[in-house]
């Protein structure tokens, strides 16, 4: 064991953990959700973690999944269910919304993410 | 290193040692081979252990006979010879033993960059497991996917690289002091 | 012993490097990005201002209310039907008076009658009869049915013999409503992106809906948009990026407002010549300067149909990107060299 030793391990470690960096960087789909309620972030959630949210709008309750590091609404009050319509958002900057029910979903974080959604 | 049967060609020191360092390490290769990875793509390495020994011990070209009878009879016995697996694990020996080689090189030019079983180890499993990734990501499997296991499997080479050098260590540690006893046979 | 402690070390310090460079935890949004939602014009608004400095973020808050207070007055004042200054305006052609166009809406209307024109009628805002006989004026349900033969022609007729608008004097016009539908989210993005502007936001986007205007850039990077596909799937829902600095991109497709029947789509883009939803594409996606153009023409394409190239060259509008009804994509030359195709749609090459 030498001094040399210890800074080829350190060194290579240093590589492990900046390939892994740049992997996590290089990510296009997004980390993360947030709900609002009339324009006010009400949640933050993981995406990677399943999850079955009842959200209460102004008309009524709004269901929304999260799974595989997307969200979507799958049920809502409305009447033309725009929101639900909308499917499954996955890229960071994507929203789905549903405007009489005032409720909206965005996606968050992801380093190739978009800045607007253009539809 | 096979020999004309009707040849007064002598066995030499180099070529005794290469056949019992090889014969060591094809089988902790067939050993590996048999046991099942839990995931794809990592294996302990122990085989280089036999590697480095060589290097360390007798020099580059022998190091270089071991690792390449390893791969081959290996191959051969496992009966990969010519299936990716063996491209992979032939990539990934080169790789390494190139790596392997400029700094046992650079070592003995540069006393202060002299790096001993440990260091050694740990790059060469890296570079077996870089090589081996670019191989099986540009020809086998060209998927943009795949690369979300690279730090992974880097991560995982750094480990084992670590434990075969400490195991490497131990094995050279013990082989000088067999030799110092004067009974001691040894390679 | 030395080996166990680089052991250690050497994971440690992987861990280390990953947290250190590890993404932002979720919600952690950018210091200098405030984003803003609200709803106005029946549709949802995203105002994403980059800051020149952490401490302006109140401010920026502020100047997007504003935005949202005039939105709410706009829509008021140009909503077709209801109290509102184009509502009062449309009562008075209905009872077959001739109406005096106020100042401050004369713009909006010569800017309408000039697309008109300068598309040969493929975008009309007179076309709010047809509209509202088709019910895609209404915020909720729509009718499942599309409306009689006969009505469709009552209609058309009446809006040919019409006059065009040409001073701020306008009609009798028997059977126009006014509808500035498809220019008037055009004209208020581009008036909120000014008041940002003014208020000293000169970074930002004003994205209503998917129709966004961008100015400047976020910090050393220009504003990255992604246009939506027509019909997403689980692994294609984008169609394709661009970067922008001073431009709007605005879309018009058959999936916003829409009912099936008898398995065809009926969609709320409606020919002005034939009186039906405008057949041959899915989407039409421009980018240029102004907000208004870009409104106007993106509506004057998806009615050319498959005649879109035609209409782009008569339009001069040079970055076009339109899905046709079986699935391909069209792109003009400039929109081939500035767009970032995402989803692997095949492109069909220009005639």
């Amino acid at each position: 064991m030498t001094r040399a030793d210890v800074v080829v391990i350190l060194l290579l470690a240093v590589v492990v953990g900046w390939v892994a960096m740049a992997q996590w960087q290089g990510r296009s789909t997004a980390t993360a959700v947030a709900i609002y309620r009339g324009g006010e972030r009400i949640a933050v959630h993981d995406v990677q973690q399943r999850q079955r949210l009842t959200v209460e709008g102004r008309i009524g309750t709004a269901h929304i999944h999260i799974e595989d590091g997307r969200a979507r609404f799958v049920q809502s009050p409305c009447q033309r269910k725009v929101c639900i319509h909308m499917g499954w958002q996955q890229y960071g900057g994507a929203v789905a919304a549903c405007v009489p029910n005032g409720l909206s979903l965005q996606m968050l974080g992801g380093s190739t993410t978009f800045d607007g959604i253009a539809s | 290193m096979a020999l004309p049967a009707d040849s007064d060609y002598r066995p030499d020191a180099l070529d005794r040692r290469v056949a019992g360092l090889a014969a060591v390490a094809i089988a902790i290769h067939v050993l590996e081979a048999g046991f099942p990875s839990p995931v794809p793509g990592i294996k302990p390495g122990l085989a280089n252990v036999v590697t480095l020994v060589a290097l360390l011990r007798h020099g580059v070209a022998c190091a270089a006979w071991v690792a390449g009878l390893r791969v081959l009879v290996g191959s051969l016995l496992v009966g990969s010879f010519l299936t990716p697996t063996f491209w992979l694990s032939a990539t990934g020996a080169v790789s390494a033993f190139v790596v392997l080689a400029a700094a046992y090189a650079v070592g003995r030019a540069v006393p202060a960059l002299r790096l001993s079983a440990v260091g050694l180890s740990v790059l060469a499993a890296m570079a077996h497991m870089t090589g081996q990734f670019m191989v099986a990501w540009t020809v086998f499997l060209p998927h943009a996917g795949l690369t979300v296991l690279l730090p992974v499997l880097l991560a995982a080479a750094l480990v084992f690289g670590l434990a075969s050098g400490l195991v490497a260590l131990r094995v050279l540690d013990r082989m000088q002091r067999l030799e110092r006893a004067p009974e001691a046979g040894g390679y | 012993m030395l080996l166990r402690r680089i052991l250690f070390g050497g994971v440690a310090l992987v861990l280390l490097t990953y947290l250190l460079f590890r993404p932002p935890p979720p919600g952690g949004d950018d210091q200098q990005l405030v984003q803003e939602q609200f709803a106005a014009m029946g549709t949802w608004f995203t105002v994403s201002i980059w800051l020149d400095a952490p401490e302006e973020r109140a401010a920026a808050q502020e100047a997007v209310r504003d935005v949202e207070r005039a939105l709410h007055a706009y829509t008021r004042r140009w909503q077709p039907e209801g109290e509102g200054a184009l509502g009062t305006l449309n009562a008075q052609l209905a009872e077959g008076a001739v109406i005096d166009v106020p100042e401050d809406m004369q713009p909006l209307f010569a800017q309408a009658a000039q697309w008109r024109a300068r598309s040969g009628g493929a975008f009309d805002a007179r076309v709010g009869s047809l509209v509202e006989l088709w019910g895609f004026h209404l915020e909720e349900a729509f009718r499942d049915t599309p409306p009689p033969e006969a009505a469709v022609r009552r209609v058309r007729e009446r809006l040919a013999k019409a006059p065009a608008y040409d001073g701020p004097r306008y009609g009798p016009a028997p059977g126009v409503i006014w509808n500035f539908g498809a220019i008037a989210k055009g004209d208020a993005v581009t008036q909120a992106s000014d008041r940002l502007e003014t208020a000293g936001f000169g970074n930002h986007i004003v994205n209503a809906g998917g129709d966004l205007v961008v100015r400047g850039s976020r910090s050393d990077r220009a504003w990255r948009i992604a246009v939506r596909h027509p019909r997403p799937s689980a692994t294609q829902q984008l169609l394709a990026a661009i970067e922008v600095e001073d431009e709007a991109v605005f879309t018009s497709g058959d999936y916003e407002r829409w009912f099936t029947h008898e398995e065809t789509r009926y969609h709320h883009i409606l020919n002005p010549d034939s009186g039906q939803p405008a057949r041959g594409l899915q989407s039409v996606t421009v980018v240029t300067d102004s907000g208004i153009d870009a409104d106007a023409a993106s509506t004057a394409l998806f009615v050319a149909g498959d005649a879109w190239r035609q209409m782009a060259r008569q339009l001069d509008m040079d970055t076009v990107v339109v899905v046709y009804d079986d699935g391909t994509l069209g792109m003009t030359e400039a929109a081939r060299a500035r767009f970032n195709r995402i989803a692997d749609a095949e492109l069909r090459p220009a005639p």
